[in-house]
């Protein structure tokens, strides 16, 4: 029984060298596993889960080193193996799952041939022998028709199918182990639930070991058997799901769990999350009642903030000289609805759905096909006064998905955020700009000395609270948030959430809150519209979309929920 | 945790300029660089460097007419390149035609960038009918051959410094205009940009702010290479003789001068000149290139 494991680290050491520093990346870090079971790693990003995955098959980059610690696997150990060794052991004995099946796919190969390639590669099977052994695994992986679909390219499938093609990729040599890193994080919630199961049932039906690397403990609750939690690259908590997720013994797991949103009930904010993003300062909030930003503004007496009407948006598909060959997508299908002042309405559905469309028609980022949208009762798609229009549209702010794009790599954090008060000369001095910077900065958590820094020098998390605070300095009164956290860790996800809760209480804010993930939207909106190819299904209170969907799509997204709460 | 982010990105930053620097250092871009400076600065201070003034008639005497290098003339002076057919000297001849030809080439090559960069940028920016247009335009220019573009230009134009680098400015406009746009039309589809615009800035606000810095970077090397490439082309038409005045001529008008005397065995009148447009044009191209090395982050050696 003693040696009954399939991998076994030991007190694993592994140092970043560059020539300014020598960073710790995984610090005394042991963890087992048995054949056919699945352990989840989780941890926020820089925790080190990614490095421990990459040491496993010896695929650290140069910088890295492993200074102790063993990696046991079938009783050898990986640690210091030759190349040659270790290309066998990567490709018949463990196979790898990344995160993005768009990029771990050769877009130029037939997902046949690279089937075909890898079983040829792993096994020394004939053509034919590995050609009806890559048929089996497709269809194993739950693709329909898979002699039909191994003459097809990676784009010709779905982000879903395409990662299912992956995971067969990495069952091509029969591993004993899989290394799932981040596998569904650039998927949609329908489809992360069903490659779970799927990676789920595999394991079982072939006895093979998992490791799930993430870093939001609500994937694994349902799919892990065990967890380790890594913090600063060392493990803080192990053990059983059950033991962890209902009683969590350590302060990190603790945060962690409570960063997790919920779909069940909704709570106020996301409470006892300090742990997360280490000793964070605790900057000076400002009053904004009696500040430059909670100036009363040009009260509007409307009580609709945004109302749609019909709204049509195509995109043009394939480009074509004659009308009757062009191709047309309908992004935005005949959308109606309203949202009142001070709410905050979601707009939920898979990607593809046409909800960041009508995030843009609204914010007047792209032109509107037919149809009307009122901004406190102005009309802004036909309106022929170019001025009334810029003015209402001047009351929607927008947030990005990408915090790595929004913010424009040459400028200064202070040139960013002051740019809407420099061009419409809302402020009456530069150093009553300054002023107004400085606390803006302070009061979404970054502090005044942020303000000479330039973009690259911060986090995803902290580069979107620069977007908010740039959103925030032309004083809107409506915000969008296009998936706003769904590049963050969920960690951070939390605080940025409860940020965006404080503002709207503090500056009354119109939030309209688009986003894919239900939980999210279940504690951030009051009213939800639910979109599917372009339409909107279902509008209702989120109480009720949650616990009486009435569409069918609602009722099926509802149930692909991943749940921990389950787990108590 | 967070700061230890920071520092490491920080720690990354710094490298990345060590990295710049460590380039810097490499064999070929030291030489290249080295011999451009010592170009320009020759050309910059001609009329100090330079044994005689060419073309201050007084100086010249058709005694001297042909001397081979190292030959003393009527004055006593050492005509070390030699002299012309009008008794000229060629080692001042080259320095004050390098002076003509780096003229040409760089203030054609500001005026296209200028020109390119604004027909850039518009069609990045605005991208649909607008882009479709000029992009035709740049296509047609392309597809003509530049030399025979700039010959006709300069039949219609006449002759004259100002005229060669309105010739050149048109013939090279084109070739940013594609460079720039391109750069633009990713930068243009990045959220910064539709951030921008959700902000309400003006439309050039929004190119001048934020799309230009963003997308310049390209066109450092291109502005390099086409430099070299307009010195050239210059000096092509100067030696088919549409180019610069035979009264103040460049490398170009230098070698077709002595074009006619090769055949009689004074070889140096062509031949010094020739070297001197190599070198320069080769010093512009080697370090255009190592430009291009030391600014791709992907190179990593």
């Amino acid at each position: 029984m003693i040696n009954n494991y399939l991998l076994k680290i030991d007190k694993l050491n592994i140092k970043f060298f560059s020539d300014q520093e020598i960073v710790d990346a995984v610090s005394d870090v042991s963890i087992s596993l048995m054949a056919g079971e699945i352990l989840g790693i989780v941890g926020e990003s820089g925790a080190g889960k990614s490095t421990i995955g990459n040491a496993i098959i010896n695929l650290l980059d140069g910088s890295a080193e492993i200074l102790t610690g063993k990696v046991l696997f079938d009783h050898q150990n990986l640690v210091g193996l030759d190349e040659r060794a270790m290309r066998i052991v990567r490709g018949s004995k463990i196979g790898m799952i990344f995160q993005d099946p768009q990029t771990s796919l050769n877009p130029i190969m037939t997902i046949g041939n690279q089937l075909i390639e890898t079983i040829r590669f792993t096994k020394n099977f004939d053509k034919k022998t590995a050609q009806n052994e890559a048929i089996e695994l497709l269809e194993s992986v739950g693709i329909d028709n898979p002699k039909l679909r191994m003459k097809a390219y990676p784009h010709q499938f779905s982000g879903g199918m395409r990662q299912r093609v992956v995971i067969a990729l990495a069952l091509a040599g029969d591993p004993d182990l899989i290394i799932a890193d981040e596998p569904t994080t650039a998927l949609d919630v329908s489809v992360q639930a069903q490659i779970l199961e799927l990676i789920k049932s595999l394991c079982k039906k072939r006895k093979v070991g998992v490791i799930i690397i993430t870093h939001d403990i609500g994937v694994i609750a349902n799919t892990a058997n065990s967890i380790v939690v890594m913090y600063d690259g060392r493990v803080v908590e192990s053990g059983s799901v059950q033991q962890v997720i209902s009683n969590p013994r350590h302060k990190y797991t603790k945060s962690l769990i409570a960063a997790v949103p919920r779909s069940d009930i909704k709570l106020g904010r996301f409470k006892s999350i300090d742990f997360i993003e280490g000793n964070k300062q605790n900057y000076q909030r400002i009053k904004l009642k009696n500040h430059w930003l909670g100036e009363k503004l040009n009260e509007k007496k409307s009580k609709k903030a945004i109302s749609v009407f019909q709204l049509n948006k195509d995109f043009l598909l394939k480009k074509s000289f004659w009308l009757k060959n062009r191709v047309h997508l309908k992004a935005v299908n005949n959308a109606s609805f309203e949202i009142e002042k001070g709410e905050s309405f979601g707009i939920v559905g898979e990607s593809g759905s046409g909800k960041s469309t009508i995030a843009r028609l609204i914010a007047g980022l792209i032109s509107v096909d037919s149809g009307s949208i009122k901004i406190f009762d102005q009309e802004v798609v036909e309106n022929k006064k170019k001025s009334e229009v810029v003015n209402a549209q001047k009351e929607v702010q927008m947030i990005f998905q990408d915090p790595y794009s929004s913010l424009n790599p040459r400028m200064r954090v202070k040139d960013i955020v002051a740019e809407p008060i420099k061009f419409y000369k809302t402020a009456s001095s530069d150093h009553k700009i300054n002023e107004i910077v400085s606390d803006l900065l302070n009061h979404v958590g970054l502090g005044k000395a942020s303000m000479l820094k330039f973009p690259n020098q911060f986090s995803g998390g902290q580069r979107q609270r620069i977007s908010i605070a740039r959103a925030l300095a032309s004083r809107p009164k409506i915000l969008i948030c296009d998936e706003p956290t769904s590049s963050l860790d969920v960690s951070v996800q939390a605080h940025i959430l409860n940020l965006l809760k404080d503002l709207q209480d503090e500056l009354d804010l119109t939030l309209l809150f688009i986003s894919h993930d239900l939980p999210v939207i279940r504690q951030m909106c009051d009213r939800v519209a639910v979109m599917r190819k372009g339409e909107i299904c279902e509008i209702n209170t989120t109480e009720n979309i949650f616990k009486k969907p009435k569409h069918s799509y609602t009722k099926e997204l509802i149930k692909l929920i991943p749940r921990i709460e389950n787990i108590n | 945790m967070n700061d230890k982010v920071i520092s490491k990105k920080n720690g990354v930053q710094n490298n990345n300029s060590k990295i710049i620097i460590k380039k810097f250092t490499r064999p070929a871009t030291i030489i290249s660089l080295g011999l451009l400076f010592i170009i320009i600065f020759c050309a910059v201070i001609a009329p100090f460097l330079a044994p005689t003034n060419p073309y201050d008639l007084k100086v010249v005497s058709i005694l001297d007419s042909r001397l081979s290098p190292g030959d003393s003339m009527f004055n006593g002076n050492v005509a070390w390149l030699g002299t012309d057919g009008a008794g000229r000297d060629v080692l001042s001849a080259i320095i004050y035609g390098l002076r003509t030809s780096l003229i040409v080439a760089i203030s054609s090559a500001l005026i296209a960038l200028t020109i390119g960069l604004i027909v850039g940028l518009i069609s990045g920016f605005y991208g649909g009918k607008i882009d479709s247009f000029l992009m035709r335009v740049v296509d047609i220019q392309l597809s003509f051959p530049a030399i025979l573009i700039a010959l006709v230009l300069l039949a219609l134009l006449g002759k004259g410094i100002d005229k060669v680098i309105i010739a050149l400015a048109i013939v090279q406009w084109a070739i940013y205009a594609r460079t720039v746009r391109a750069a633009a039309i990713v930068e243009r589809n990045k959220e910064y940009i539709q951030a921008a615009s959700c902000l309400g800035l003006s439309d050039f606000f929004i190119i001048w702010k934020h799309l230009l810095p963003n997308s310049i970077s390209p066109l450092i090397v291109l502005a390099t290479l086409q430099t070299a490439h307009s010195i050239s082309i210059e000096a092509t038409l100067s030696f088919l003789g549409v180019g610069v005045p035979i009264t103040e001529p460049s490398l170009g008008s230098l070698i077709s001068n002595g074009f006619d005397f090769i055949l009689s065995g004074a070889y140096w009148i062509t031949f010094f000149p020739g070297l001197m447009l190599l070198a320069t044009v080769a010093a512009i191209n080697i370090f255009g290139d190592q430009l291009r090395i030391i600014l791709n982050p992907r190179v990593n050696n």
